[in-house]
This record gives structure tokens, C-alpha cells and sequence, in this order.
């Protein structure tokens, strides 16, 4: 129960479409995360899961069952809203048992009793007799998440459950969140605009952008096999960088950087011509610095300068600059071990490793060569 | 202000002399602000309170006749005896709750529902809102007069609309029966509009997801009105409802524009009324002033809860 099925979802407002033709196949008990920019369309693709919109065309199946027009009343779902959307003028167990009292086979007695489960599980048994407008953001933030529990629905619907908290609450509840869910065993459909949340939280994730989908599969694979240069783009922080070039010579050519092919990497590019438009894509922590010559392998090095260095304690953000470069800002961000110094200004050699690099189409923006892994480094498909 | 209350040298010694404390009470804050709050509140003082205080004194004496010259020589109840024990005055305040409580109520719950049908995305709302609200902005006179006309035995639209299903005529104003009920009919027409804009203030300020939030919950329609965003409403309905009140006990304007003398229509004869008449057609002025103390009572009963809620919500 509680396997969700969407099938070339579209949703127009007026001449806008907000979602065009999505479609995912979210499995029983799964946690799917929903990530793109604002407006990317994932709260509306939300939405009309949980039956507040009507699809445009499409078609969404809870366990095969065609739901489209059926009254969010009648769809056993429950949704954590952004602004939590908690009755201000109940108190939390009215909040918790509201859910409740709208079906039947209870007595009043086993509604208490779920009501205090539920608030036990999420530490806020102390606080059944607040009202809302009396509790910290973090504890509204639980009750909102006890309504939805306490029905014990097919589908939990979260609509950026955690946006409006401050940092280190984000993380706690981030754990906490992943922790419940897999003690529920209950589908999730979860949308973020944050792509920490997206990674660290979800079995999947959909990334999502201008309405349409950009690709879906488990984080590391998003991460390290982005089918083109938005989610490449999207994914990782801070993100990957893009040098815009052509395909010339013996490989890779562009104003700044001139980056040979081996074999690996020249067969995943056959198909493009000289001069055709490519662009090449490094992760930040991919970046090889070396202050010395010696220690260098001396293809695919450049010499670079230092302009800002943003130390984070466990690793350095290092901006680097070509020499010859006229201030065009930076060219690349590569990340260095925190301990390691540098100052700004230095001169460094930095290494692009070949089989670290992507390459992306430069008309359309699709992938045409992702990294290589090594087989212990598999990203492990949960 | 205040920040330059510099007082002197002496100021900071033990035992400092009169003029230097004189000098601290001018500088202070409360008396140099006094321009300021001191000529409002003389004004109020004397034309709000003073009048009440002198209609009171009036309503202890025996004077009639004529307003001077007032002797306060012998002072006692002896009109509020008179008045609670005067069938006109009974009947008269019977006819102010029932005018009070009725209209109020039917307004609050006429003006709910308009303000839900409206909010639930009807197109036009503006327009629609505009209407609805055009005739409170008409004055009482004009609104008592076109009433008149509707309600007209012989030519009145109201009894020719009955008359094309065959009932009627029915004398609205002049069977004492229904006069009342006629008259409330009429000042509903003409407040419903302003309860439903400020309901519908009060709805649009409820966001979209509390309805949301009961629709997933599993609650129909009604069940979420009634449980969810009709109790939201607190604030718009009482602060409503004052103002219904307050223009429910002003209602002396619309009977005296119906008839234009100091006998409104029978059968609707009202605090108000009854006061005006017996002061200035027999000249009673002490009865008269009992009537009033006793209209300002029922009014502060109306105000009294209302400041009692802003109180205890720690807005007052």
C-alpha cells in the first residue's frame, strides 16, 4: 500500500504551465525528494498529489487507482504545509485529534490515546495543552508533524517542512525526519528547494527544473552521473565548475584552458566535430593544487593565481584565477584540506584530473562523458 | 523627551530645596506634554462627561415645563420610579432588545454567509463588494424614506410583488404587529453589507493553507467552516457586532424620518423615541432625563462586554 504512480503529469495555470509532463514511479515506504529552484513547479507536481490541484493531463495512481479527481478528503494522505498551517485557535491535542475525530471507528478514549502516542514519539506530550501561538518554531514544527502522523495515512506530503527553521534545528530535524520515516515505513513525497535536505534525506530524488523533470535516481548517482549540466549545476556545494570551449585540437579548447583526451574520453565524443561547442565540468573537491613543480604530473596542470580564500574549518573554498587572465572573476573554485595554508595572492599549479571531469553538450547542455569510478567508489544504490 | 531634565547642582545633594523639586515636577514629562493632552481632555471632560453628569442631575429634580429655571433644591429617584413602573417605558426598552439583539444577530449571520459565498471565488468581487456596501454609506433619513415608499399599501413595490402571487396587501408600517419587524427588515438591507466586508477582511486575513490543512485532514466543507475558519472570525465578529449594537440604539433617526414627528410608527416606539417626545412635545425634561440615564445604562451594558474581551485579549 501506498505505491504512488504519476504518468506524464502536466498542470497549466492559464498560458503558464507550471508542470509539464512529469512522470515517477514512487514505491511503498520509499522517501522521494522533490528539488529545484523556486518555481521549478515541484509544490504544485505536491499539490496535486495531495488533490488542492487538479492535473491539467495526466495521471496519478495511488496503488493503480486513477485519483485525479478524488477530494483530497478521500485520498489518505497527510501534508506537512510550509507555514505549518496549525489552528491557531486550538489547542495541540484539538490540532492532533481534529484529523481524527473525522473518522469513525474511534472512540473518543482511543483518539486521546493516539493523540498521546503520537505526542510521546515526538516529545511534546508537555505541550498537548498549548495553543500554537504559544510554541517555538521548532515545537510547531512537531505538532504539524504529529497531525500528519496521527492519521496514520498511506502518503506522507511534506511541502518544504523545515525551511522555516533556523540552522542547526534544520539539521536536528532533518535526522529526526529520516529516522521516523523509516520507523513508519510510510511513502514520502518531500519537496526542498535546498539540495543538503534532497541529498542527505531521500532513498531517491527528482530534480526538477522550469516545470519539466531533469532526472531522477539516488543522491550519488545525481551527483556523480548528472544526465546534463543543470543538475550537475544543482547538486553539490559549492558547485561544479564549467569552462565553455569547443572541441579542437587534441581535446578540449577554450580562451583559457586547452585540456587533451585520452582514448576513454575521446570515445564518449566521437560524434562531435572540430569547433563544435562543448562544455567541461570539474567538482570542486576534484581539483588537484600543488605549490611545487616537482610534485606535479605535468599534463593537465595549470598555473593559477589565489584571489580569495573561504576557510570553513574542515576545508578551504579556494577561488583561483588564471595568471594572464584580464579580472574576469574567478575561472575556478577548487577545495583544499583545512589544515593546509594558503594565502591569497600565491601562485599555485593546479591539476585537472582527467577522470574526473564531465563533459557536457554546449548547445543542448546534456552530459556526454561523466567521471570515472573506481569500483570502490560505486555509489551505493540504496 | 526628557532626556534634558538637568535640574541643577543641587539636584544630586540630600535635601534639596523646593524650588529645584518645582522645577523637576515642570520638567517632567507629564506636565510639559500637558498642551498637548490637557485641551482634549478638558473638552471631553466637559461635553461628554459634564453632559452626562448634569442629565443625571436633572433626572433627580422634578422640573418640567420649562428647562430654566432648573432647581436642584430637592433631589431624590423619584423619576426612575416613575419610569420603571411607566408601561410606555417598559414596552419601549421590550422594543429596543428586541431591535438590539435581533437585528444584530441576523446581520452577523446574513453578512457570514454573504462573505463566504464571496470568498469562495466569485468573480466580479470588487464590484460585488461595492454594491453590498453602497447602502451604508446612504443616510438614515434617505434609507427610512425609500423603505417607506417599498412598504407603501397601495404602490409599494414590495406589496406589488405580493400582489402578483396574489397575497396581500399587507400594511408593514401601519399594523403594530409587524412594524418592528418591518423596520429591522430594513436596517438589515442596510448593515449586512458592512458585516460582510469586514468578515471578508476577516477571511481573506485567514491563510489558505488552514483550509487546506482541514481538506487533508479529512474534514468536509462545513465541517471546516465551522470547526476551523468560522472560529478564526472572533475578532471580525465582535468588533461587527459592537458597531451593530451602537447603530441599533441609534435607530431613532430612521423612526423619526419615517413619520417626521415625535410619534414614530406604532408599535416601534423605542428608548430613544420616547425620550425625545417626552421632552420636547410635554416638556417633561426630569422624566426625560431618566430615560436617557437609563438608555446610557443599557448602552454601556452593550460596550461593557466588548471592553471586558479587549482586556482580557491585553489589548486595552
Amino acid at each position: 500500500m501506498g505505491a504512488i504512480t504519476i504518468d506524464s503529469l502536466t498542470k497549466r495555470f492559464d498560458d503558464v504551465v507550471a508542470v509539464d509532463d512529469v512522470s515517477v514511479e514512487i514505491e511503498d515506504g520509499e522517501f522521494l525528494v522533490l528539488v529545484g529552484p523556486s518555481g521549478c513547479g515541484k509544490t504544485t507536481t505536491l499539490r496535486m498529489v495531495a488533490g488542492l490541484e487538479t492535473p491539467s493531463e495526466g495521471a496519478i495512481r495511488f496503488d493503480g487507482e486513477l485519483v485525479n479527481y478524488t477530494v483530497p478528503q478521500d485520498r489518505d494522505v497527510a501534508m506537512v504545509f510550509q507555514d505549518y498551517a496549525l489552528y491557531p485557535h486550538m489547542t495541540v491535542r484539538g490540532n492532533l485529534k481534529f484529523g481524527l475525530e473525522e473518522e469513525p471507528d474511534y472512540t473518543d478514549a482511543e483518539r486521546d490515546e493516539r493523540v498521546e502516542e503520537v505526542a510521546e514519539l515526538l516529545d511534546i506530550g508537555n505541550l498537548l495543552e498549548r495553543k500554537p501561538g504559544e510554541l517555538s518554531g521548532g515545537q510547531q514544527q512537531r505538532v504539524a508533524l504529529g497531525r500528519a502522523i496521527v492519521r496514520d495515512p498511506e502518503v506522507f506530503l511534506m511541502d518544504e517542512p523545515l525551511s522555516n527553521l533556523d540552522a542547526k534545528l534544520r539539521a536536528q530535524m532533518r535526522t529526526e525526519l529520516q529516522q521516523l520515516q523509516d520507523q513508519l515505513d510510510v511513502t514520502t513525497v518531500y519537496v526542498t528547494h535546498d539540495q543538503t535536505e534532497a541529498m542527505t534525506m531521500s532513498d531517491r530524488m527528482v530534480v526538477m527544473n522550469d516545470g519539466e523533470l531533469q532526472q531522477v535516481g539516488a543522491p550519488l548517482e545525481l551527483y556523480h552521473e548528472p544526465t546534463n549540466r543543470f543538475v550537475a549545476e544543482f547538486i553539490g556545494e559549492p558547485s561544479m565548475n564549467f569552462v565553455d570551449g569547443q572541441r579542437g585540437g587534441d581535446g578540449f579548447e577554450s580562451e583559457t584552458l586547452d585540456y587533451p583526451f585520452d582514448s576513454t574520453i575521446e570515445s564518449s565524443v566521437a560524434s562531435l566535430g572540430d569547433g563544435d561547442r562543448l562544455t567541461l565540468g570539474i567538482r570542486p573537491e576534484d581539483i588537484e593544487l600543488y605549490d611545487d613543480a616537482a610534485d606535479v604530473d605535468v599534463s593537465h596542470t595549470e598555473a593559477m593565481t589565489v584571489t580569495v580564500v573561504e576557510p570553513m574549518g574542515n576545508e578551504n573554498v579556494v577561488h583561483l584565477t588564471y595568471d594572464d587572465s584580464e579580472t574576469r572573476g574567478d575561472d575556478l573554485i577548487a577545495i583544499s584540506d583545512g589544515l593546509r595554508t594558503i594565502e591569497t595572492g600565491a601562485e599555485l599549479l593546479v591539476r585537472i584530473p582527467p577522470e574526473a571531469i564531465h563533459l557536457f553538450d554546449g548547445d543542448t547542455g546534456d552530459a556526454l562523458h561523466n567521471r570515472l569510478l573506481e569500483t570502490d567508489e560505486q555509489p551505493v544504490t540504496q | 523627551m526628557g532626556t534634558n531634565e538637568t535640574t541643577g547642582p543641587s539636584a544630586t545633594e540630600e535635601g534639596v530645596g523646593w524650588q529645584t523639586k518645582f522645577r523637576y515636577v515642570l520638567n517632567s514629562d507629564f506636565v510639559r506634554s500637558a498642551p498637548f493632552w490637557a485641551v482634549p481632555f478638558a473638552i471631553m471632560a466637559v461635553a461628554v462627561y459634564g453632559g452626562i453628569g448634569y442629565n443625571f442631575a436633572i433626572s433627580l429634580t422634578d422640573n418640567n415645563g420649562t428647562i430654566e429655571p432648573a432647581s436642584f433644591s430637592n433631589l431624590d429617584f423619584e423619576m426612575y420610579v416613575q419610569a420603571l413602573s411607566d408601561p410606555n417605558v417598559i414596552q419601549a426598552a421590550t422594543h429596543n432588545l428586541i431591535l438590539l439583539v435581533s437585528f444584530t444577530a441576523i446581520c452577523l449571520v446574513f453578512g457570514l454567509f454573504l462573505a463566504i459565498m464571496l470568498d469562495r471565488q466569485i468573480r466580479y468581487k470588487e464590484t460585488v463588494q461595492m454594491i453590498y456596501l453602497l447602502p451604508m454609506s446612504l443616510s438614515f433619513v434617505v434609507t427610512a424614506q425609500l423603505w417607506l415608499w417599498m412598504y407603501d399599501t397601495d404602490s409599494g413595490i414590495i406589496n406589488e410583488l405580493l400582489g402578483l402571487l396574489s397575497l396581500g396587501p399587507i400594511d408593514f408600517i401601519g399594523n403594530p404587529e409587524i412594524a418592528l419587524w418591518a423596520i429591522i427588515f430594513a436596517l438589515i438591507w442596510q448593515f449586512s453589507g458592512y458585516t460582510m466586508v469586514v468578515y471578508l477582511a476577516g477571511l481573506q486575513s485567514i491563510p489558505s493553507s488552514q483550509f487546506e490543512a482541514g481538506m487533508i485532514d479529512g474534514a468536509r466543507t462545513l465541517r471546516i467552516y465551522l470547526r476551523v475558519i468560522i472560529p478564526q472570525l472572533k475578532a471580525s465578529s465582535v468588533s461587527a457586532a459592537v458597531v451593530l449594537m451602537v447603530f441599533a440604539l441609534k435607530a431613532f433617526t430612521f423612526l423619526y424620518a419615517m413619520t417626521g414627528r415625535y410619534f414614530p410608527p406604532q408599535g416601534t416606539d423605542i428608548l430613544a423615541t420616547l425620550m425625545v417626545r417626552e421632552a420636547w412635545q410635554y416638556n417633561n425634561w426630569a422624566y426625560s432625563a431618566a430615560i436617557a440615564t437609563l438608555l446610557l445604562l443599557m448602552a454601556l451594558g452593550v460596550i461593557a462586554p466588548y471592553l471586558y474581551y479587549q482586556y482580557r485579549e491585553g489589548s486595552l
